[in-house]
């Protein structure tokens, strides 16, 4: 028998709660501490925090594929490669984008134009502060990540630094 | 917001079922971002197949499938949304995590700036992978203060497997938490420190 609090062999209520709450993480860690590596936390489901367990679970070919939740999280009949669940799809999809996630591809092409967004939004943090005396890093640095990543995913930046805010082309 | 509500959708399938259709804008954009972003991936298709024009990381994606793999507009679009929501919100969280876990250890402070003050007027990403106390910080920063320290959930479809002694059935959801795991002491002499 997986230990676990009673309640989780019969119902997900508990673990559903924590979910809600946002506190899911929290909830499964306090019940590691006091369970041990591995718990019963729903009818369906057993955390595990053991690092040979994580070994077996997560290395090559070993057997155990994403669970439905990843189908339940898009579009399942669209598959991306963070929802694939078909090792070989997977593997393909991958291929396609790896030459372009190279280290040696990403600073050949892009690290110019990251640094001068880097180099932007720092000089925006010193503006902030320096008439402030304090300045939301934050604020700052999501502006910066979504300006990279806008960048290097669509081909156009949505300037958000140089606004100083949340632009109507965001999705936030 | 999106991802959000793709997350609140993938636990609570009824509320996402409801949610969407209630007429109150907050519930629109939670469980409608999906939508709304996959028209802003939309410039990423045409800037990826518009010749001459500001390029992106999806024109080689195309080009690479162009010699046989089936690949259509809807998968890079769905791509690159997937790809904004993974990289830009988790980076800059994990930044200011950085930014505060220096800043609230003053030694810490004074040992990484000497050694950026090391480097040469004009350095480059390479550089940087040299430095010991930068990446230490990075590295340190990734494992109390990760972005996404959930469950990574997987399952095994075609029979039981046993778990540290357990009997884990086929079909069993199995979670590893890295919030736990990079909080065992077992690796991690002194785990909160």
């Amino acid at each position: 028998m997986i230990p676990g609090p009673l309640i989780a062999r019969w119902v997900n209520w508990r673990l559903k709660l924590a979910i809600i709450s946002g506190r899911r993480m929290y909830y499964v860690h306090h019940l590691h501490q006091q369970y041990g590596s591995y718990v019963r936390i729903s009818p369906t489901e057993v955390a595990v925090s053991d690092p040979e367990g994580f070994i077996q679970i997560h290395k090559v070919a070993s057997g155990f594929t994403k669970s439905i939740w990843y189908t339940d999280i898009v579009q399942p009949e669209r598959p991306t490669l963070f929802t694939m669940v078909d090792a070989k799809a997977h593997a393909a999809r991958r291929r396609l984008m790896a030459r372009a996630f190279s280290k040696t591809y990403l600073r050949h092409n892009w690290e110019g134009i990251v640094r001068d967004k880097i180099r932007l939004a720092v000089t925006k943090m010193e503006g902030e502060s320096s008439g402030m005396g304090k300045m939301d890093a934050l604020k700052w640095w999501t502006l910066m990540t979504t300006d990279v990543a806008t960048h290097l995913m669509f081909g156009e930046s949505f300037h958000m630094i140089e606004e100083g805010k949340v632009s109507a082309n965001s999705s936030h | 917001m999106a991802l959000q509500g793709g997350g609140i959708g993938a636990e609570l399938p009824l509320v996402r079922a409801i949610g969407q259709y209630l007429p109150f804008e907050p519930f629109r954009t939670l469980f409608g971002g999906g939508h709304y972003l996959k028209d802003k991936a939309q410039i990423a298709v045409k800037n990826a197949y518009a010749p001459g024009n500001e390029k992106n990381l999806f024109a080689h994606m195309i080009h690479e499938a162009e010699k046989g793999v089936n690949l259509d507009e809807t998968d890079v679009e769905l791509e690159a949304a997937g790809l904004i929501v993974a990289g830009s919100d988790t980076t800059a969280v994990s930044l200011t995590y950085l930014v505060w876990c220096v800043l609230s250890r003053p030694e810490l402070t004074t040992l990484l700036c000497a050694e950026l003050k090391q480097l040469p007027e004009e350095y480059c990403d390479r550089d940087l992978e040299d430095l010991p106390v930068l990446n230490a910080v990075i590295e340190e920063t990734l494992r109390l203060y990760g972005a996404a320290p959930g469950g990574m959930p997987r399952q095994k479809l075609n029979g039981p497997e046993y778990l540290g002694g357990h009997l884990i059935p086929a079909g069993t959801t199995v979670t590893t938490q890295a919030y736990s795991l990079h909080r065992d002491s077992r690796i991690f002499p002194d785990p909160s420190v």
